[in-house]
């Protein structure tokens, strides 16, 4: 039959029908049921599987704070472990299955340990697997890790989506129930702007599970009626079934709201979005969380919080037995007698630990004050209990109060300390919320619900007022004053049997006594020794109960105990919603070249440089292996003309009367006397002495220079040279922005580069050698009027020009030169025959410039002028950096030369070591720092950094490589392989 | 005279999509160019433009209009303005100085960008999943101008009338930047 325990009334709409699964079978609720409700409404008290013993465990809460009922959602690679049941809402088709056990729930083989109990006791691991000591890796944690974990993973990836989103607010209210509906209702009159968040999908909190009458209707149906008005407010933005889960620096709070209804209507839409919201002030109306009472076998299915009992009743219209007790310690477990007396459930008995007067009489109900309940049967499933007092009651659902439990969570992200409050028996916030943080309701500790309102009335009239907004002069809700006493009462002694204090993690009373004794006394040790307070719940149903059994244990109060640290986040958040969109190619953007599309078009393999996508070869037809496209291209080049695209490398325009001055202190060689259409080489120091960067810097006019950077420094040294302006010479007239992006950039090399050119550049401007010889820079227009800049600059060591034209132009331009080049049999170039022309050449790039290099260890001492003060001249002059035996820059060739090929790699990465050395540390010399396969030279070069290398020229060396198990000799040589004179591209 | 004619191409091609209460247009009828203030000739700049196109320099993340509405000025440092107006050419440094008259450095920063103008009654909720800063329309007015940083990619934020705003990202990340927009829109309509 189905939902035999399904009773009239409730929040749901008992007209709709829901249909989904447990364990395959197939169930049915209604809509506005979470999977927990219509579980219980079915019936099924059973629901999982405990951590460690593997006991049947059932239902505990109705909240977040749910222990036991933790399940695995979906399938395939849809399957979300651990999700609790308490806050799934049910949707059609959804398949929920328990965790935890092998075989069937009811009969779960690895129950088997809980007979083994006794030996497993807190730090049964650490005491246990200790010898032989190498059995720990090999055989005890993987045996362990098996057997342990909460749920299991698809081991697929994520099919779902997530993303994020940015929401700013004068006031964030996290929590809808009474004092947080009050306090937005105060503060959104005032016309702040509020955000109004709550982790339930219906908002409304606590007056949805109580029968307390406000302003003299049904508090649901009051939170019912505040939500359509506040949501009716430009103002005021509702953010139902999200989760505050952390606060962080300045006012910042991370929001994950669950758009699960959503995404399975249409998988496109984020599952979850991971909110970051900016909130002026917030106030905290995060309620209370109950926590139970330690007794003997307190964890049977059928055991749960009276709260929970009440709201599953009032709010879902869900019995949890026929036959329900109350054990209490706290007026407010009397409530859920009541409740259930009025919807018609019988109760057997309440069962009040305090040795007081009833609190109220229970139609048909026994009485037992000033007793407690010390042992439980019925192992599926809750069928007696047994009495201090040595009475039996049979009874199929046992609704437990050890009282409320401020959630004050979030008021302790920021290291704020709980502090102790006898009345309410609780840890309430104390003053050092995070700033702009205020408290209300019962997360404050005020538990009587005509208080707490009035709590949230008035604060959110003073906060709004903190920010200069006047709240209209609006009445707080009213409702009859309930008052709430409790007496604490932590574990109950229950013999041998076992009293659970953290059902998830299978601690009980005994092991967080066994750790007190054995001397861990701070609440943070006993936590990692017993397991207290981890996993998916964190301890929210026992963080308080076990802190509470440890203070006796140790005759200490409450506050000498303390609290372990509440750290973010709330409660759990899947990887996904961090990570958000960013995955696969969106991980990060991408940065296209002006020839991009002309070079996917010619099939060119792309190599990721920064975010950058720039062309690495391209294959002809007939090529099998890259070397082949590189070396063509490097040749060609070498004998003609090839065109590589470099835009890629920074450009900055610099342009003020006073540019010159501020060229000459970034630079190490003088800029102040070079004329205008020249370009110069320059070398950059940071201030301790060592390189950082290199390029060209060209002046176009008196007052107007344009610097190129290397592409991995394009930003740093447009940074470096923001701070050298602002901070070190404010006085110089010097203004600067990057031009990057603003010309496509094309180098243009080889003999006949100057030939292509001629057919682009205008007829008007005149590029012969005599007229715009090596080194000359100067605007110039092409293709018939179109602006462009030229600069004879080679990196490659041909006579070589890169040409620069608004970027709108960069395709078009590709395309031109390509075809007026076909009569030289033009070769487009990627990065990698750049690099092979550069080594050739001998120019330090990345890998030389490493941070650790100075310009003498470079080969550049020359270019340091001794006339001028620049960034890093005085530290460069230190003695260490001034030693001959420094590793400075050389090349390297293979005394063989057919070294290397058939193995097919480069020397890049080996060590240099003497001929008969070791590869030990102590006897290395140096490294390869470039190398790549030379077509000029007919085998690989390198250069590297070797211990007075400029001084070693002639000698033989190794390079080691231990990786890719290579040993070869070597030359020490010039770095300048190829035209080492340069004739080439002075022609 | 060369053989060869160079056609000029927008970072995007002229992009437009219409979406139920949200679009997206490239912006291509628009220059930009950085105009440095001498330090020593902030005066003569102020008047300069006052008196050629009733310019003024704007506050600090704010914007001005010329009195034809053809030039509007953006401040986003202290020593320099961004003019974004109305021009295709490919001389915008020449075109704006002389209109302006200023004895600044001006800089053409119009192929440096891409701009995107995001617009309609949804905007503003596809942008809150992708732009950092507060968006309110009290808050970022019209005329309101801001440097932020959108999924890793630097942008430029100006609100140019009610419903409607102009994204300026560095033209290699424009397809990035357009697909980040697409994404929000089609996670939030």
């Amino acid at each position: 039959m189905s939902q035999t325990n399904r009773i009239k009334g409730g929040l749901i709409n008992q007209n709709k029908t829901i249909t989904f699964t447990f364990n395959g079978q197939i169930l049915r609720g209604y809509e506005g049921d979470t999977l927990a409700s219509a579980l219980l409404a079915n019936n099924k008290h059973l629901v999982g599987r405990s951590f460690k013993y593997h006991r049947p465990r059932g239902i505990v809460t109705v909240g977040s704070e749910e222990p036991n009922a933790i399940m695995e959602i979906g399938n395939g690679a849809y399957k979300e472990p651990n999700t609790r049941a308490t806050v799934t809402q049910i949707y059609n088709g959804l398949e929920a299955r328990s965790q935890n056990h092998r075989g069937p729930l009811g009969f779960d083989l690895m129950a088997i340990t809980d007979f083994f109990s006794p030996m497993l006791s807190a730090g049964f691991y650490y005491k246990t697997f200790m010898w032989p000591k190498a059995f720990w890796e090999k055989v005890y944690e993987p045996a362990i890790r098996n057997s342990a974990g909460l749920g299991t993973l698809s081991t697929e990836p994520d099919p779902d989506t997530y993303d994020k989103g940015f929401r700013y607010c004068d006031i964030l209210i996290i929590g809808a129930g009474a004092s947080g509906l009050s306090a937005a209702l105060t503060a959104a009159s005032s016309g702040a702007k509020v955000i109004l968040a709550d982790e339930d999908f219906l908002m409304g909190g606590r007056l949805n599970s109580e029968k307390a009458k406000v302003d003299e209707i049904a508090g649901s149906k009051w939170a019912k009626n505040a939500v359509a008005k506040l949501g009716a407010m430009d103002n005021v933005t509702l953010m139902s079934d999200t989760t505050i889960f952390g606060v962080y620096d300045h006012g910042i709070y991370g929001a994950l709201e669950n758009r699960s209804s959503e995404s399975r209507v249409d998988s496109n839409k984020p599952r979850q979005v991971n909110w970051r919201i900016y909130a002026k002030r917030s106030i905290l109306c995060a309620g209370a969380i109950e926590r139970s009472i330690a007794f003997g076998n307190n964890d049977r299915p059928g055991i749960m919080l009276a709260g929970a009992v009440r709201a599953y009743m009032n709010r879902f219209g869900v019995a949890t037995g026929k036959k329900v007790t109350v054990y209490t310690n706290n007026n407010d477990g009397w409530q859920t007698a009541k409740d259930l007396r009025i919807k018609g459930v019988d109760v057997v008995a309440v069962i009040d630990s305090r040795s007081i007067s009833r609190v109220m009489s229970i139609q048909g109900a026994e009485i037992f004050m000033g007793t407690d309940v010390v042992d439980t049967k019925g192992r599926r499933r809750l069928k007696s209990i047994q009495l201090s007092n040595g009475k039996t009651i049979d009874t199929d659902s046992l609704a437990v109060s050890g009282g409320w439990n401020p959630n004050l969570h979030l008021t302790c992200h920021h290291r704020g300390i709980p502090k102790w409050n006898e009345e309410i028996a609780s840890f309430i916030p104390d003053r050092s919320t995070p700033p702009g943080m205020s408290v209300a309701g019962r997360a404050k500790g005020t538990m009587a619900l005509s208080d707490a309102i009035q709590e949230g009335h008035d604060l959110g009239t003073s906060v709004a007022a903190e920010l200069g907004y006047k709240a209209k002069n609006l009445k707080a809700a009213s409702t009859p004053v309930v008052s709430y006493k409790i007496e604490a009462k932590w574990g109950v002694p229950s013999g041998k049997n076992r009293a659970w204090v953290d059902f998830q993690n299978d601690v009980t009373a005994k092991d967080v006594k066994l750790a007190n004794q054995e001397g861990f006394k701070s609440v943070e040790h006993v936590k990692r020794y017993t397991t207290l307070g981890m996993a998916t719940d964190q301890g929210k149903t026992a963080n308080v109960l076990g802190i509470g059994i440890m203070a006796e244990n140790m005759d200490q109060t409450m506050e000498e105990t303390g609290t372990t640290i509440f750290r973010p986040p709330y409660s759990p958040v899947a990887v996904g919603a961090f990570a958000g969109r960013r995955r696969g190619m969106e991980f990060y953007p991408t940065r296209y070249t002006p020839s991009h599309k002309w070079s996917e078009e010619q099939g060119a393999v792309f190599v990721e440089v920064g975010m950058w996508y720039r062309s690495q070869w391209f294959p002809q037809p007939g090529e099998t292996h890259w070397r082949q496209s590189v070396d063509r291209e490097v040749i060609q080049t070498r004998s003609s003309v090839g065109i590589c695209d470099v835009t890629t490398l920074g450009k900055i325009d610099i342009k003020g009367s006073d540019v010159s001055e501020f060229l000459n202190k970034v630079y190490v060689n003088a800029f102040a006397k070079l004329p205008v259409g020249k370009t110069r080489y320059g070398l950059m120091l940071r201030e301790d002495g060592m390189a950082m960067d290199d390029g060209t810097t060209a002046r176009l006019a008196e007052d107007h220079f344009v610097m190129t950077t290397t592409t991995a420094n394009a930003v740093s040294v447009y940074r470096h040279l923001q701070f050298c302006h602002q901070v070190l010479w404010p006085d110089l007239d010097v203004h600067m922005i990057s031009v990057t992006e603003q010309y496509a950039q094309y180098a243009v090399a080889g003999p006949n580069s100057r030939k292509l050119l001629e057919k682009i550049v205008d007829p008007e401007h005149d590029i012969s050698n005599e007229a715009f010889p090596f080194m000359g820079a100067g605007a110039i227009t092409v293709c018939d009027g179109i602006p462009a800049r030229l600069f004879r600059i080679s990196f490659s060591g041909e006579l070589a020009y890169e040409i620069a034209v608004p970027t709108r132009y960069g395709d078009s331009l590709m395309r031109a030169m390509m075809e007026a080049g076909k009569e030289f049999d033009v070769v487009p170039y990627g990065t990698e025959a750049l690099g092979v022309m550069r080594i050739e050449k001998g120019h330090a790039a990345g890998p030389e410039l490493n941070g650790q290099t100075s310009a003498y260890d470079l080969g550049m001492g020359g270019m340091v002028s001794g006339k001028k003060d620049f960034i890093g001249y005085k530290l460069g002059l230190r003695e260490e950096l001034q030693r001959n035996d420094r590793m400075q820059m050389v090349g390297f060739k293979p005394v063989n030369k057919d070294d290397l090929v058939e193995k097919g790699h480069s020397m890049a990465g080996a060590h240099l070591l003497n001929l008969r050395d070791e590869p030990t540390t102590e006897n290395d010399q140096g490294w390869i720092s470039s190398s790549i396969y030379s077509p000029m030279l007919g085998c690989y070069i390198g250069l590297g950094f070797i211990k007075d290398g400029l001084n070693r020229k002639g000698e033989f060396v190794r390079a080691v490589d231990l990786v890719r198990n290579s040993d070869i000799e070597v030359e020490i040589c010039s770095p300048h392989f190829y035209d080492p004179e340069g004739g080439r591209l002075r022609d | 005279m060369t053989d060869y004619e160079l056609l000029a191409e927008s970072p995007l091609g002229g992009i437009e999509i219409e979406l139920d209460g949200f679009n997206i247009t490239e912006v291509t009828d628009k220059s930009l160019v950085m105009v440095a203030l001498p330090r020593d000739k902030f005066k003569d700049v102020e008047s300069s433009i006052d008196k050629s196109c009733g310019l003024k320099l704007p506050e600090m993340e704010n914007s001005i209009k010329s009195k034809d509405s053809s030039i509007t000025l953006w401040r986003l440092q202290k020593n320099q303005v961004l003019a974004f107006f109305t021009y295709e050419g490919n001389d915008a440094e020449s075109h704006l100085s002389g209109r302006l008259s200023a004895p600044a450095y001006y800089t053409d920063q119009s192929d440096t960008w891409a701009m995107i103008r995001v617009s309609g009654e949804r905007s503003r909720d596809v942008l809150e999943r992708i732009c950092p800063i507060d968006l309110s329309p009290e808050v970022f007015s019209v005329g309101n101008v801001s440097r932020t940083v959108m999924e890793h990619i630097g942008t430029i934020i100006y609100r140019d009338a009610d419903d409607s705003y102009v994204l300026l990202t560095m033209r290699s990340f424009g397809r990035s930047m357009l697909h980040a927009i697409e994404v929000s829109a089609d996670n939030v309509l």
